[in-house]
């Protein structure tokens, strides 16, 4: 069944054409990455997917729906959730408030005046279960400013799984990471394929090989190819534009 | 638990204060006070969008005039009950708020600030013009206090108003406290920190601000109520560029995004401009140097300096 589609995804920036009619499909369970080079059309494709940039033609559409002009927290609610390549967490809070955050949205306690944050039990068995799976739970009364980066990268995915969400977009997910922390992130995604759908844009293609069932490639605003791993991986126009011909090598 | 203790200590220390100081000082000193518990109310309103939400405004005056005339206009003019009439005005506030937040929160930061202050530019031209309803800048005179019931004292007593304002201060504080730990209250604080992400966890950003808009001027429209009963007149400048910034300055000093922030810089300013006012016509100067001084050694606001002096509570 899919999940996720897009249909004809056009995104212009005055005359810079970003992305050109992009047609993608995703799989419920799937884990999709979408790679390309710099100035592929990654970033575009996800913000037009997260709801962050309006669509300038063409139609997405989640578990049927069409959701091409619904804003960024209607697309939340509906479980279709994100992560940001710069750490985007809430520095003067601590762990554990950041993560009931993210659990009481999906708990419909928004905007629930009277009683303490913290006084629901169903919102802070959640909350404990999401900081000890994440391996976070000792830290939960440290404002997250002073956790590591590499702690903070891992409270960016969890913020997203806490509401566990049906589809999971990842926006450069191992930036920034040493390798170790990579081998983390990595193993992490592995362990979430088949709980929830992924797409994951990244251009670390290593880590897209690594975990991902199927990889779209954009080039140029446009969806150059797409299918397993192994077949990419063979395809002559992908090693093309990543390691470049003669000209473009000093670019890769 | 020793920050807990020592705040739990400190208020009841602040509320033990509050209670004896009319038995000690002259009722001129008793009517300053009233005042600094008003501005108190006001400015913790000012400190829900401000230090909570991120949303510094300049067009807190715009609620507390509002409240103010509504109660004048009600009672001398219309002739309804004190009771009905407070309770229409605080109501009015929070409408003129909830007409008004359609138009501010287009906008952020500076603009915001900007737009805040031509809003509460349009009440106070209203008010100025408008003779025949506000009395313009003749003000408009006698409001009275109300009456009491049954209980034996009367409002025209000022210690007596000093209570009566005090018990609502004491309410305003505990709704204030209830809001900001509540769910709603740490999604405010979500939004200041990182609009952007709070969305994308599925809030409706816009309209938490615009909630805390309406909340931070029904605290003004309280506010204005009261400070018509305290003053027995109302002047169009209540709706002018200094009460409103008077407000700034008590959060900021105070400590933004603190609960008792606002009560101690309500008082640092009203108590700072009166003195000043004893011995120099330049108040203003003073009230400026005291801001940097504090801005210098304090930039979290004295409250928010005292908690980073506190051992912080450890994990339990």
């Amino acid at each position: 069944m899919k999940v996720l589609s897009a249909d004809k995804l056009s995104k212009s920036f005055g005359g810079l054409q970003a992305l050109r009619s992009v047609d993608l499909e995703i799989e419920a369970g799937e884990c999709r990455a979408i790679i390309g080079p710099n100035g592929a059309g990654k970033t575009t494709l996800f913000h037009l997917l997260s709801g962050t940039l309006p669509t300038s033609s063409g139609t997405i559409l989640f578990q049927g729906e069409d959701i091409t002009r619904s804003p960024c927290h209607v697309r939340a609610m509906k479980g279709l959730a994100r992560t940001f390549q710069i750490t985007s967490l809430f520095p003067s809070l601590t762990t554990m408030q950041n993560v009931i955050l993210a659990v009481q949205a999906v708990h419909g306690s928004k905007f629930v005046m009277h009683r303490p944050a913290t006084s629901s039990q169903q919102t802070m068995d959640r909350v404990q279960q999401v900081l000890e799976e994440g391996g976070l739970w000792n830290k939960r009364n440290v404002p997250v400013r002073y956790l590591s980066y590499g702690e903070q990268r891992q409270l960016e995915v969890m913020l997203a799984l806490a509401g566990q969400p049906k589809v999971l977009l990842l926006d450069e997910p191992t930036a920034g990471l040493s390798e170790a922390e990579r081998g983390t992130m990595t193993s992490l995604f592995r362990d979430l394929r088949g709980k929830v759908t992924i797409v994951l844009v990244s251009h670390d293609i290593d880590v897209a090989f690594a975990v991902a069932d199927g990889i779209s490639v954009l080039h140029m605003g446009e969806l150059l190819t797409e299918g397993t791993p192994a077949a990419v991986r063979q395809d002559a126009r992908v090693s093309q534009i990543y390691l470049g011909d003669e000209s473009e090598s000093a670019h890769a | 638990m020793m920050r807990g203790r020592w705040s739990l200590l400190g208020i009841l220390a602040a509320l033990a204060l509050a209670l004896v100081a009319p038995g000690l000082l002259e009722p001129y000193f008793v009517g300053i006070l009233t005042r600094v518990l008003i501005f108190a109310i006001f400015a913790m309103g000012l400190n829900l969008i401000m230090g909570y939400t991120g949303l510094p405004s300049l067009g807190q005056a715009a609620y507390l005039a509002t409240g103010a005339y509504t109660v004048g206009i009600l009672v001398k003019k219309v002739g309804i009950g004190f009771l009905p009439a407070s309770v229409a005005g605080v109501g009015m506030a929070g409408l003129l708020a909830a007409a008004f937040g359609l138009i501010a929160l287009r906008a952020r930061g500076a603009s915001f600030l900007m737009i805040t202050l031509a809003l509460t530019q349009a009440v106070w031209a209203i008010a100025f013009t408008w003779r025949s309803l506000t009395g313009g800048d003749d003000g408009f005179p006698s409001v009275g206090r109300p009456d009491l019931g049954f209980l034996p004292w009367s409002l025209t007593d000022t210690r007596v108003f000093y209570y009566f304002v005090l018990v609502f201060l004491v309410l305003a504080v505990a709704v204030f406290y209830t809001i900001v730990r509540s769910p709603y209250g740490l999604a405010l604080q979500g939004t200041r920190d990182n609009e952007l992400r709070m969305r994308s966890l599925g809030y409706n950003t816009w309209m938490l601000q615009y909630v805390a808009f309406i909340i931070a001027a029904l605290f003004a429209g309280l506010a204005g109520v009261l400070y018509a009963f305290h003053v027995g007149a109302i002047a169009p400048g209540w709706a002018g560029v200094t009460p409103s910034a008077e407000a700034l300055l008590m959060v900021i000093i105070g400590g933004p995004g603190t609960v008792v922030g606002p009560l101690v810089g309500a008082g640092m300013i009203i108590s700072v401009s009166e003195v000043a006012n004893i011995f120099t016509q330049r108040w203003m100067m003073v009230l400026g140097a005291t801001y940097i001084v504090v801005i210098l050694f304090a930039p979290d606001g004295i409250v928010g300096r005292l908690k980073r002096l506190m051992p912080r509570r450890q994990t339990a």
